[in-house]
């Protein structure tokens, strides 16, 4: 749902040209902790005073209870092309990804699936993937029609220098669903290999997604799990899918150290725990890798400025460590307290 | 309020923290300016106050600190083309000039980290060697620093076709009104770990931090552009043209209101009495020529290259040219658009006449109306209160060099006073008169 979208600061396949739910929201209604019913922003692209609008799209439902959103609207686009490169090693599908984005090109959507993921997706789905392949990167391209035809040929030639083996174009709005259908599907098609599986949400400079795959290899190997990529390849947005059987309690511990050493080694050159998905419970202890005490005690402070009890989403956000403080702000804020909030 | 009222001991105190050189007034600060007549103002203003030009994020904590005990505002500063007058008590203004540092610049992956203090000419020079551009283009850009861009949320015609400062910064380095230093985002282009403190402080008129570094998406620098002139009798015209424009498959970079008034204010566009929207476009010839078919017969001329960049720097930085006016910043959803003209045409009259110009696709006029009075009041005073009757709360408006830059009081100013609480208890930071 949308106010799901809010909290979280959602983005999806195509917020590489067109940017994350934050980038669209311009107004709000947000019950406050105390009931208050208060709105920020409005229908203009901005309003007078701090822009809370902005500071509560990804706040998790850690300061209020978003009621009423508004948004920008997009015009649908004139011309839109969908490309299939399909590459024989992960490394090279890779390598593409950079080499998109330094051609000038910004395409709606990158998408990158590895050989292993994109078998599993072939068979659950029948999209039309290549079995054989290393890797593939579903490409989406958006615009005026002139542009968009100069920009798949463009991309079809970068694709070909980075070794790709063939560049397919969906021909109709039919093939390009089913191109669709497949990376939309490709979290399902793992309920076929595996009872379960932990999805991370790590984010790296688009430059290290050849390092961080093989990383994530290497993971997988030390750990002796599997682990899938399907990924926001143009925004650096990994998510590895790493497999288990929940009923093992080793695999279970094997499978939360694996994710910890993918982000801490996404953080370690640059990057991020989480990239659209929240930090919630499940991310709070790893704030650490990417924030300092003082810039948790500064996050901390905001929230306590509007939840200083903590009556919402009690324990999100923030790691264990802080919880204490956490705690102990329970005082109302002295401002808040003076309105009646 | 005069230096003698930042005691000795405090200087010294700033000495320690910044060393003794660059500890000093304000006229020092400006020497070399003083043949600009618009520095009148703040040549008064900087000759009256104390100035610290801290090199690092720790000094300017430091120094915080020291404010909040010893109880003296700070005002920060970056290139101050948005001079904002001071009000009550001892001040300190911090300048962040010095920090310029790159903290981190990889082209192929479309982001840098800068300090706050580097001027936005500066980065698009360092990122145009790699084919980048900034997305920003505000007024003054040449002296403008990054951190001041950040703290006024300010535009140019860019905005259009890339977004507002906030869509494309990714991460925030700052020090609160309290000392304490921290950050918000990173250096990716999609994170959503922890507040996203950029938003907060973009546009806060550095009232709760001072913000010592940033990082930004960048874009790729487009190889060809043309700028197509579409002129109009009258803005009505030029209005219905837009909105065909908002319906049409067109997305042109920039898309610019330019009212006669501001026209005569642009060299190259003096003798013109029609109002006009500037719409610049990039790609290959079969793109440009798609452009020059879809804006139809509305087209008067085509500008290319050198008279292209001078045309939209004139656009830019047209109210430089005029002195004697205040500059507002009006949003409005772009359906409103018509009735803040109306209203300027209702309280202006052929001898206070307006200028205007604007991301006309995006509801923003920016409006220049004289510093005189219409029978006894400020047209910007008279402007403001009409707007206020006829939008309501639907618009943001911010002014330049008033008290406050917020002249319409937003709606939620209990939320805003709560985030001052938390980060600059001590009303450190321009004091209480913001609200």
């Amino acid at each position: 749902m949308l106010g799901g979208n809010v909290a979280e600061n959602s983005g999806g396949p195509h917020t590489l040209a067109s940017g994350v739910t934050v980038n669209h929201v311009t107004g709000m209604t947000v019950v406050m902790p105390s009931g208050e019913v208060v709105r920020f922003g409005g229908k203009a692209a901005e309003c007078s005073g701090y822009d809370l609008t902005g500071f509560f799209v990804g706040s998790e439902g850690t300061v209020g209870i978003v009621t009423e959103i508004i948004v920008k609207l997009l015009r649908r686009p004139e011309r839109v092309a969908t490309l299939l490169a399909i590459f024989e090693t992960i490394d090279d599908g890779a390598r593409t990804v950079s080499a998109i984005t330094a051609a000038g090109i910004t395409p709606a959507a990158l998408e990158m699936l590895d050989g292993w993921t994109l078998r599993a997706v072939e068979a659950a789905c029948h999209a039309g993937y290549p079995l054989d392949a290393g890797a593939v990167l579903l490409i989406e391209l958006e615009g005026l029609a002139e542009q968009v035809e100069e920009q798949a040929e463009a991309v079809r030639e970068v694709c070909v220098q980075q070794k790709a083996r063939e560049v397919r174009r969906a021909k109709d709005e039919t093939e390009r669903a089913l191109l669709w259908k497949g990376r939309k599907n490709a979290f399902a098609a793992m309920g076929r290999l595996a009872p379960s599986y932990y999805s991370q949400d790590g984010v790296v400079p688009r430059t290290r997604i050849p390092a961080v795959l093989q990383f994530i290899g290497g993971v997988a190997k030390k750990h002796g799990l599997r682990i899938g990529n399907i990924f926001h390849a143009g925004d650096g947005n990994l998510h590895p899918l790493i497999l288990f059987d929940p009923r093992d309690p080793k695999q279970l511990e094997l499978v939360q150290q694996a994710g910890r050493d993918i982000l801490e080694y996404c953080v370690s050159v640059g990057g991020s725990i989480t990239g659209e998905h929240g930090v919630g419970l499940e991310k709070r202890d790893l704030m650490p890798l990417l924030f300092t005490d003082e810039d948790l005690d500064v996050m901390l402070s905001l929230r306590n400025a509007f939840n200083a009890a903590g009556v919402l989403n009690p324990g999100k956000l923030f790691p264990t460590t802080r919880m204490c403080a956490e705690t102990r702000g329970s005082s109302r804020n002295p401002v808040l307290a003076a309105e009646g909030m | 309020m005069s230096t003698a009222e930042i005691s000795l001991d405090v200087v010294r105190e700033l000495r320690a923290i910044c060393g003794e050189e660059y500890v000093g007034d304000e006229s020092s600060v400006l020497k070399g300016r003083a043949d600009d007549p618009d520095r009148k103002f703040a040549r008064e203003l900087l000759e009256t106050y104390k100035t610290v030009t801290p090199g690092s994020a720790e000094e300017i904590s430091a120094i915080l600190r020291l404010a909040n005990e010893r109880g003296f505002n700070v005002r920060p500063a970056g290139g101050r083309t948005k001079q904002t007058p001071q009000w009550g008590g001892p001040v300190v203004v911090v300048n962040t000039n010095r920090l310029t540092a790159v903290e981190h610049y990889d082209p192929a992956d479309l982001t840098v980290g800068i300090g706050a203090g580097m001027t936005v000419a500066h980065l698009n020079a360092m990122v145009g060697q790699d084919q980048l551009m900034f997305g920003g283009d505000p007024p003054f850009g040449d002296r403008g620093t990054v951190g001041g861009l950040l703290a006024t949320a300010s535009h140019g015609p860019l905005r259009h076709g890339y977004g507002a400062v906030r869509d494309y910064c990714i991460g925030v380095r700052f020090v609160t009104g309290d000392g304490r230093r921290a950050k918000g985002g990173g250096r990716v282009v999609k994170n959503v770990a922890g507040y996203d403190l950029m938003k907060l402080l973009i546009g806060s008129h550095g009232t709760l931090a001072v913000i010592t570094s940033a990082s930004f998406k960048l874009f790729p620098a487009p190889r060809q552009t043309k700028t197509f002139v579409c002129e109009f009798a009258t803005w009505e015209e030029a209005l219905k043209f837009r909105d065909v424009m908002r319906r049409s498959a067109l997305a042109p970079m920039c898309m610019e209101l330019v009212s006669p008034a501001a026209r005569r204010l642009i060299r190259r566009e003096a003798m013109s009495d029609t109002w006009a929207i500037c719409v610049r476009a990039s790609g290959s010839d079969a793109v440009l020529t798609r452009y020059r078919q879809g804006l139809g017969p509305a087209v008067t001329r085509e500008v290319v290259g050198e008279k292209e960049t001078d045309l939209w720097q004139g656009i830019e930085n047209c109210c430089e040219r005029e002195r004697m006016h205040v500059r507002m910043d009006v949003i409005v959803p772009p359906g409103r658009v018509a009735c803040v003209l109306k209203t300027l045409d209702d309280i202006t009259d052929q001898r206070f006449g307006y200028a205007a110009v604007g991301r006309i696709g995006l509801g923003h006029l920016r409006v220049f109306t004289p510093k005189g009075t219409i029978g006894g009041t400020q047209p910007a005073n008279v402007f403001i209160s009409k707007l206020r009757e006829q939008v309501k709360t639907e618009m943001g408006v911010t002014v330049e060099s008033w008290v406050t830059p917020w002249p319409i009081a937003p709606p939620h100013l209990a939320s805003m006073r709560a985030v001052k609480q938390a980060l600059d208890p001590n009303n450190i930071l321009f004091g209480r008169a913001i609200f």
